[in-house]
């Protein structure tokens, strides 16, 4: 009925299951890219081999040996040099491997935590808006610019994060060393920025009373600086000056973080119920969760209502002593730092944080463990020297008068292929990812499946169009036989309402865009569902109001009183005044009638709380109309 | 590998003490003008931005002062009233209603026209006439939401039945924007074009301009005001309009009337407001002639002016000017040239003032019951008192509407001055969340 528009339930079992499908068909896509690289591989494996049994064929018994060494400890290396000729090199560094497996293991937990059923419509009102709650119109708008793509096409969105961090947290394991690796630390950084930017709102950066103990400033900074870290070059790396750099920057983080907590007129030092950790507290204890944790965020729920100010005094002193700790460089000094941060940075992870990923739509596990991560990192990297190898070295092959050499791709070695396929597959991972956002964002449109979530699926039926003599807004009669030869989309509006019914003639002018050519063959009709408010004059205020007046294909009918009743009967719409200043109550039905007079679909039509469920609606009429049309 | 031996010797070696002090100081000043600078950030940009939908433009109103859209006035032997109901707090979820005492009983009941949400509120108008002695009622509706032009209805017969019509523009956001001529004809305040009178030829579909804003300000007569907003409109019982406006000049109440030569500026000089700037919040006519309402805001205060006059020839004459606490709620002509007005803030009024007519003082009735939205004069009695006769010495019987939620309790004043609530209590069927 008119003005009483409904929500979507998260887990709104007809998106649910588009979004399992859509997350089973890349599945499926990067298993095609699997088996392909699989075939790949064993075709260079069988070439590579032929190719060195050419060559021991021609080098004689001597090599043999050698190529034989060579096969059994994998290396791959086809050479005409003795064990003397392995050169010294140096592995990664324990800091670099550290920051990259971990934050490659943390995207992809951040990807699998994606795929939660929820997700899809869970995510910009769950997620983003309360992170952005509280900050300026800039980032408001920013933020908004994210949260309107993902709820025109939430399927896409949602199946397209899951794959981009999935990728993204596979690339950073699977490549070492060198430029792919570097490759992924720069893909972490981009991405990170964009979930920093779009689905934290910059962390809370901007908006009042972010807390350290909360999160600030957000998880997906501190996975931007550890992809930052592992995009610089190896060489970087080699002394102790990154790790300085690094848990002196982490020193000078947690010092601002006790400025901030210290800072009067935050609300820091409050206590009571109203105190932000106990309030914070109680709301993630009543989360879905194991009992024994719910009862320790709890029970410190409470002690921070009690001793607000004290606890608040804890963490600006404590924060300040880590900040200070850190940002020395003494080696005892940061260690003893590092420890205590562990022990305050798990303490708010569970007593505050919870976890960051239980209940509700945890996206990724808080700002905690990343910390905690990029310190370790940081540590290693001051702390733990490189080591040196000795590693066999590609060299020429010598001795092949007699035959054509092999290619140089016949000899490459398998860590080389293993690695190689690994990227291709990381990379067809992130695609089946990015290509489907990539549409999505680039899309005016939205995705039909929110209205239909909202509404069901249209109701397909092929019956005749019961017929009606009205005149338009100009005077001028008009009857459902005068339109025959063009699909009709058919809907009744209130021309004085105040909410519904401008949003659904808004959702035919946006349907009569999307049909571009076709519109010519097309009439978009309402009829007046007000018994009270039906004059020509008024009808005519509302296609002003709606900037109908200046569409073509677009007739809003009104007649008789009796007129009306009658049209409403025939078409089983319910039209009720209400008492009390309350506006005309009225069903929302679209019905799609053909060019032959027949109706052959009908749509709910609540236009829905967000302009993605109007648009979405208005992709729903214009492709059910192209559709009669095709018939 | 020559950087690699080197890293390896450099990992042995430690920072000079100087430099980290000196590194420590500068990343410590830097950290916190940084966090100086970050923290008064958010305050300042959040200070100039406020949320606003792509159509709230519509409800902006230019005028410097507003009056609420609650009144009351009589009308034969009928007495009518404006209130909000519902959930005050939430605009979409306020329902204002029109309430009606038909002549002859004591009850009141609820006769809002219906076929439109009524959550944007009214400007109405009640008139001597009609064919059951209630008199004519116009009510305009206020636009809400996604409704940016205002229907509008009458009715003859108490409010049983209403005759619909639609302004093409939405009404400006005041208490009189809607006015009924003797003729039948219709005038209103509409926001078209910086605000503009319209007057219907007695259909409420098909309108013309009489005067726009910007024509008016552009006329000698306008430009003494300095015409910043059209603020009231009623018809005189000569048939003429009167509009009433927010002046930009200060100490000058903006009052006109339509001659057969044009619009004529009938401004007064407040009394005491030579610093103020004047908006005309009410007009009304009756049988002793017109009578308007101005509140001037000066650099540190409000104050409020009645204005009357007998006819269009005769000069206005003013009350003293009374300071104004908070913002004036309602207003209601008592007998003959006496006025009440309720002040209060929101939906609270805290206090009630009386002027028995020109030359006489403002007096304070002390607060209403709590809740009062509306007090409204016992049917009748603004007719009693002929022209000319001696300043009434009281307001007379009042009644006061209290409302709480979706209730209406009536209240009445007794002579002592003490207020009593009645047996009647009016439960509206607000439909809560129907129209959001």
């Amino acid at each position: 009925m008119g003005g009483m528009s409904r929500g979507l339930q998260l887990h709104n079992p007809l998106v649910v299951s588009a979004f399992h499908r859509a997350l089973v068909d890349r599945f499926l896509v990067v298993l095609a890219v699997a088996a392909l690289l699989a075939l790949l591989w064993s075709a260079v494996a069988a070439v590579r081999r032929r190719s060195i049994r050419r060559v021991v064929l021609n080098e004689g018994a001597g090599q043999r040996a050698d190529l034989g060494a060579e096969l059994g400890a994998g290396l791959g290396a086809v050479r005409g040099a003795g064990p003397g000729a392995a050169a010294l090199t140096a592995v990664e560094p324990p800091g670099r491997r550290f920051v990259r497996g971990a934050f490659g293991l943390l995207w992809i937990l951040d990807g699998l935590l994606q795929a939660q059923s929820a997700m899809p419509l869970g995510l910009p009102a769950g997620v983003v808006r309360p992170a952005a709650a509280g900050s300026p119109g800039w980032v408001l708008h920013l933020v908004s610019v994210g949260t309107t793509v993902w709820g025109n096409h939430p399927v896409e969105a949602a199946a397209s994060v899951v794959w981009i961090q999935v990728a993204i947290g596979v690339a950073l394991l699977v490549a070492p060393r060198g430029r792919w690796s570097r490759t992924a630390g720069v893909v972490s950084v981009g991405w990170g920025l964009v979930v920093w930017v779009f689905g934290e709102a910059f962390g809370g950066l901007f908006a009042p009373g972010a807390q350290w103990a909360f999160g600030f400033p957000g998880a997906a900074l501190f996975y931007v600086v550890a992809g930052g870290l592992v995009a610089l070059p190896e060489r970087w790396w080699r002394g102790p000056r990154l790790g300085r750099v690094v848990t002196g920057a982490l020193g000078i983080f947690f010092l601002g973080m006790a400025l901030l907590q210290a800072w009067p007129g935050r609300g820091t030092w409050r206590g009571g119920r109203s105190a932000p950790i106990a309030v914070m507290a109680a709301a993630m204890a009543r989360t879905s969760q194991p009992r024994v944790l719910s009862r320790w965020v709890a029970a410190f729920g409470s002690f921070d209502g009690a001793h607000g100010w004290a606890v608040n005094l804890f963490l600006v002193v404590a924060l300040g002593l880590l900040g200070v700790a850190l940002v020395t460089g003494r080696r005892r000094v940061v260690l003893a730092g590092a420890g205590a941060a562990v022990l305050l940075l798990l303490a708010d992870w569970v007593l505050v944080q919870d976890l960051g990923l239980l209940g509700g739509l945890g996206t990724d596990p808080n700002s905690m463990v990343p910390t905690l991560l990029l310190l370790a990192g940081g540590l290693l990297a001051l702390l733990r020297p490189p080591v040196e190898v000795r590693e066999p070295v590609f060299l020429s092959v010598r001795g092949l008068a007699e035959t054509p050499a092999p290619r140089r791709w016949e000899l490459l070695a398998p860590g080389v292929v293993a690695r190689t396929a690994g990227f291709v597959l990381t990379v067809a991972v992130g695609l089946v990812g990015v290509i489907p956002m990539a549409v999505a964002g680039a899309s005016p449109n939205a995705s039909p499946i929110v209205t239909e979530a909202l509404n069901g699926v249209p109701g397909q039926v092929d019956a005749p169009a019961p017929p009606f003599s009205l005149v338009d807004q100009s005077g001028s009669a008009v009857s459902l036989a005068g339109l025959r030869g063009k699909a009709v989309a058919l809907t009744f509006l209130d021309p004085v309402c105040t909410r519904t019914c401008p949003l659904i003639a808004q959702t035919f002018r946006r349907a009569d865009v999307l049909l571009g050519a076709r519109a010519a063959k097309v009439e978009l009709v309402a009829i007046v569902a007000n018994p009270v408010y039906r004059s020509v004059a008024t009808v005519d205020a509302f296609d002003r109001q709606e900037g109908l007046n200046g569409v073509g294909n677009w007739l809003y009918l009104t007649g008789s009183k009796r007129q009306l009743a009658q049209v409403w009967k025939a078409y089983g719409i319910e039209v009720e005044l209400a008492p009390a200043g309350a506006m005309v109550n009225h069903s929302e039905i679209v019905f799609v009638i053909g060019p032959r007079g027949r109706m052959r679909a009908v749509l709910n039509s609540d236009p829905g709380a967000t302009s993605s469920a109007r648009l979405s609606m208005a992709t729903l009429v214009s492709d059910e109309l192209r559709a009669v049309m095709e018939r | 590998m020559r950087r690699a031996r080197t890293a390896a010797v450099d990992h042995e070696g430690r920072v000079r003490p100087a430099g980290r002090l000196s590194r420590l100081a500068v990343a410590g000043a830097t950290l916190v003008c940084g966090m100086g600078a970050w923290m008064a950030v958010p305050a300042g940009v959040s200070a100039g931005t406020t949320a606003r939908s792509p159509r709230s433009g519509h409800a902006a109103h230019a005028g410097p002062a507003d009056a609420g859209l609650e009144q009351s006035w009589t009308s034969g032997a009928s007495a009518w009233a404006v209130v909000a109901l519902g959930d005050l707090g939430r605009k979409l979820d306020t329902f204002w209603e029109i309430v009606v005492r038909p002549a002859g009983t004591p009850r009141w009941s609820v006769v809002t026209p219906p076929g439109v949400a009524s959550n944007g509120g009214f400007s109405a108008e009640g008139t001597p006439g009609g064919s059951s002695g209630a008199g004519v009622v116009t009510a305009g509706f206020q636009p809400s939401q996604y409704l940016t032009y205002s229907p509008i209805a009458s009715t003859d017969d108490g409010g049983k039945t209403w005759t619909a019509g639609t302004l093409a523009s939405g009404l400006l956001p005041v208490a009189d924007a809607v006015a009924a001529e003797p003729d039948g004809a219709v005038l209103a305040l509409v926001r078209a074009g910086g605000g503009a009178l319209l007057r219907s030829a007695g259909s409420l579909t098909a309108w013309s301009t009489l005067v726009g804003r910007r024509a008016l300000d552009a006329t000698r007569a306008g430009r003494a005001c300095g015409v910043l907003a059209l603020s009231a409109v009623v018809a005189s019982g000569s048939s003429s309009p009167e509009l009433g406006a927010a002046c930009g000049v200060p100490g000058v109440v903006g009052l006109f009337h339509l001659s057969s030569s044009g619009w004529v500026a009938t401004h007064v000089r407040a009394p005491a407001g030579a610093r103020s700037t004047f908006t005309v919040l009410r007009l009304a006519s009756g049988p002793v002639g017109t009578w308007a309402l101005a509140e001037g805001r000066g650099p540190r205060s409000a104050s409020l002016v009645a204005l009357w006059r007998a006819g269009p020839a005769a000069r206005w004459r003013a009350s003293p000017q009374v300071r104004l606490h908070g913002s004036v709620l309602s207003t209601a002509a008592l007998g003959g040239r006496s006025l009440l007005i309720a002040t209060g803030s929101g939906f609270r009024t805290q206090d009630l003032l009386w002027t028995g007519g020109p030359g006489t003082h403002w007096r304070s009735l002390g607060p209403p019951p709590a809740g009062t939205q509306v007090v409204v004069p016992a049917p009748g009695l603004a007719s009693l008192a002929p022209a000319g006769a001696a300043p009434a010495a009281g307001p007379g019987p009042l009644s006061a509407l209290v409302v709480a939620g979706s209730e209406v309790t009536v209240w009445h004043r007794a002579p002592t001055g003490r207020w009593g609530p009645s047996a009647q209590r009016l439960h509206v069927p607000v439909e809560y969340g129907s129209s959001t």
